[in-house]
């Protein structure tokens, strides 16, 4: 009998349970083994090159240079321990270490500055930017803004987008402050007459009818903004500032000469430039043609004998009959420019009114007023946008006559697709950035009541 | 006999418990995300709370291997209280570390972290099935288990005694030439050698045919050789029993090993930094 408990000595050996055991030697070989390389992993990770398995995510992508080296941020050791017993304030990354690389604007006191910097910009949260802070960040002040600040100006607005306010310019009813008068309408609805013109024109007229909006309102370079819609570049095609000369004569070729000049179009002021520009080059333009052409003032004089000077061309002096006919053109050139209905009224009014009062006998149109940004403290990406057509938006803009109308959109437009349900991102920071221009609030685009 | 479950009645309170607290921490973490003014993240004050409360249950489950040697001090529980802490405030570990990070998975080390944690729950469950279970697949297929250590000892005892009654029946002046080498033959070529093969190893039958012509007198000699062939074969089943019983424990004790020095190290990272 094997089991025999009488007999046992003699199949079991009684001391076996003094001696090693098989196995628990295969265990502790198994665990002294990942004791092991569990040991050689962490010293692994404090290898210089290898700390970032220490990240919970990456860093931000402007911190990927300085990735694997964490003391250039973190400058003090196991502050996150103290959180233990108080959670504000107590970050490895010391206030002074953000500030010798970013000096940042000043920041709303004394939420934003009390607890540190990296109370509210969370680094190690993947490749995204550390000024996109979270939302409740915001909502903070701005849930009750009215508590913290009692003279601000602005709406409360939780975490949500959907309690977001309308936008002030619609709140206060404002209208467009431009002074350059355009129709929206007849740009985007371009009547039969316009197809029948040749040359040019046509062409510029069918490409504004398959460009649309994009013919006149194209972004910077980014993508973000529109640029400012310039004469040169866009009206000038269709609307020339031309003169012609006035008079008649039988001479062909002072026909052909007075077409060329009648074709050739003035410049168009620049931003800092005034009336008087316009004035001074059709008067050399009309000085220059009765010099090239003086028989159309009458009969011919001979020429005196005037050796002009080597290298120099001969200046013909200007005859008094000469000198009239350059101010009777201009007369007519004023007349047509500053008060004819395809002249500068055209598009601009003139400040002083009524227009006899005109200072130097030029008329004075003032600024254009027209907002390059008409949401200043917030930020938009037209280039995200592309996939979406400009009235989708700018509703208004086919039907608007009128260039005191507001062709932006409300709050309404951007909740179609900026909702919770929708799928577009409804996050303070996605139009908001804290990190605003200074006097931003100030540069609004419409006058203040 | 039957053996006793592992998992028993007795552990009806340590389940209600445990299922109790880990509402209670899901909850509360839950209550205290939404209340907060802050996000509630591992470096929060609440996520270090999280992962100090898991890190001590699993400190404490682990010091189960180190339990005999513990009974020295005061106050130290039964090995079974013991046991039931480990099985189920092991598993309560695991959602206090849940809460602690937040749901999150957080960075390479944090993501190697929650590998070897699942695999460590995995293989201590796997382990628990097997011990609930194994123990009473033992007893009805071995009824007299030898100690695994000497399994192959007595393996080869076995091989002792029946290389000496093989020599004396071959030492039977009785017996004839050709009755001699046929038996010595069938014990060299079959049965030693399934007596002498390393235990655990794949059964093999062993054929006995060859030992029938055996005269009449020699017939109890012959059921002794089959009876050890007998207990050589509830050896090895024993020993592959064994094997499943104990197996487990090569997996889930080097895990929990790695557990323990990678979440000290997380620990240490995560708080100097």
């Amino acid at each position: 009998m094997l089991h025999d408990p009488k007999k046992l000595q003699e199949t079991i050996e009684l001391d076996y349970v003094q001696r090693s055991s098989r196995r628990r030697c295969g265990q502790r070989i198994a665990l002294w083994s990942t004791f092991a390389v569990s040991l050689a992993f962490v010293a692994w990770t404090w290898l210089p090159g290898n700390r970032s398995v220490y990240q919970a995510d990456s860093v931000s992508v402007a911190h990927t240079l300085i990735n694997q080296d964490c003391s250039t941020c973190h400058d003090r050791a196991f502050q996150p321990v103290r959180r233990l017993w108080g959670d504000a304030g107590h970050y490895s990354v010391s206030d002074q270490t953000c500030t010798s690389c970013h000096a940042g604007p000043d920041h709303h006191p004394p939420h934003a500055t009390s607890q540190g910097c990296a109370e509210c910009h969370r680094e190690h949260r993947g490749r995204q930017l550390l000024a996109h802070v979270s939302n409740s960040q915001c909502t903070k002040c701005h849930a009750d803004i009215k508590s913290g600040k009692a003279d601000s100006r602005l709406e409360d607005v939780s975490d949500l987008f959907a309690s977001h306010p309308e936008f002030a310019l619609w709140r206060q009813q404002r209208t467009d402050p431009g002074t350059v008068r355009f129709n929206h309408a007849r740009h985007l609805q371009l009547a039969a007459e316009d197809f029948r013109k040749n040359g040019a024109f046509r062409s510029h007229v069918v490409q504004l009818r398959k460009e649309q909006c994009g013919y006149c309102h194209q972004s910077d370079q980014a993508g973000r903004y529109m640029l400012p819609v310039r004469y040169d570049n866009h009206c000038k095609a269709c609307h020339p500032l031309a003169l012609p000369v006035t008079g008649k004569w039988q001479d062909e070729g002072l026909q052909k000469a007075a077409a060329i000049f009648s074709e050739k179009p003035l410049p168009h002021p620049g931003p800092r430039q005034e009336t008087s520009l316009v004035w001074a080059v059709v008067r050399d333009r009309y000085l220059d043609f009765v010099q090239k052409h003086p028989q159309i003032v009458g009969k011919q004089l001979p020429s005196e004998d005037v050796r002009p000077f080597p290298g120099k061309g001969l200046v013909q002096p200007l005859r008094e009959d000469q000198f009239h006919w350059v101010n009777r053109q201009m007369k007519a050139a004023e007349r047509l420019l500053f008060d004819g209905a395809d002249g500068c009224r055209r598009c601009h009014q003139e400040v002083n009114s009524p227009r006899i009062v005109r200072p130097h006998g030029l008329p004075d149109y003032g600024k254009p007023n027209i907002p390059r940004r008409w949401f200043p403290t917030s930020q938009f990406n037209h280039h995200s946008h592309r996939h979406m057509q400009c009235l989708d938006c700018h509703t208004e803009a086919a039907g608007s006559t009128h260039s005191t109308d507001v062709l932006m959109p409300k709050i309404a437009n951007c909740r179609q697709c900026h909702h919770p349900q929708r799928g577009a991102r409804t996050d303070c920071f996605e139009c908001h950035t804290f990190h605003a221009r200074q006097g931003a609030h100030k540069e609004l685009p419409w006058p203040s009541k | 006999m039957d053996c006793p479950l592992l998992i028993d009645s007795t552990h009806k309170r340590w389940l209600i418990g445990t299922v109790l607290a880990g509402t209670l921490a899901v909850g509360l973490y839950g209550w205290l995300a939404r209340t907060a003014s802050r996000e509630v993240t591992g470096g929060s004050m609440v996520g270090l709370w999280y992962g100090i409360g898991g890190s001590l249950l699993m400190v404490f489950a682990g010091l189960l291997a180190a339990h005999r040697k513990l009974l020295r001090w005061p106050m130290i529980p039964a090995r079974s209280w013991w046991l039931k802490g480990h099985i189920w405030l092991g598993l309560l570990s695991g959602v206090l570390i849940l809460c602690h990070s937040g749901f999150r998975w957080g960075g390479t080390l944090e993501r190697l972290l929650w590998t070897v944690f699942a695999l460590t729950l995995l293989t201590g469950i796997l382990g628990l099935w097997l011990q609930q279970f194994l123990p009473r697949t033992l007893a009805s297929r071995v009824p007299q288990e030898t100690p695994f250590e000497q399994i192959p000892h007595v393996a080869r005892v076995l091989v002792q005694r029946a290389d000496a009654l093989i020599d004396s029946l071959c030492a039977d002046a009785l017996l004839d030439e050709g009755t001699r080498a046929k038996l010595r033959l069938a014990f060299e070529s079959d049965i030693r050698p399934f007596l002498a093969r390393p235990p655990g190893r794949e059964k093999t039958g062993v054929d006995l045919a060859g030992l029938q012509a055996l005269p009449a007198g020699m017939q109890s000699q012959l059921a002794q050789l089959e009876q050890w062939c007998q207990e050589r074969r509830r050896l090895d089943e024993q020993e592959r029993l064994h094997r499943w019983l104990h197996g487990w424990l090569l997996v889930h004790v080097p895990l929990s090993i790695a557990l323990l020095v990678l979440g000290l190290a997380h620990a240490v990272g995560s708080l100097y930094f």
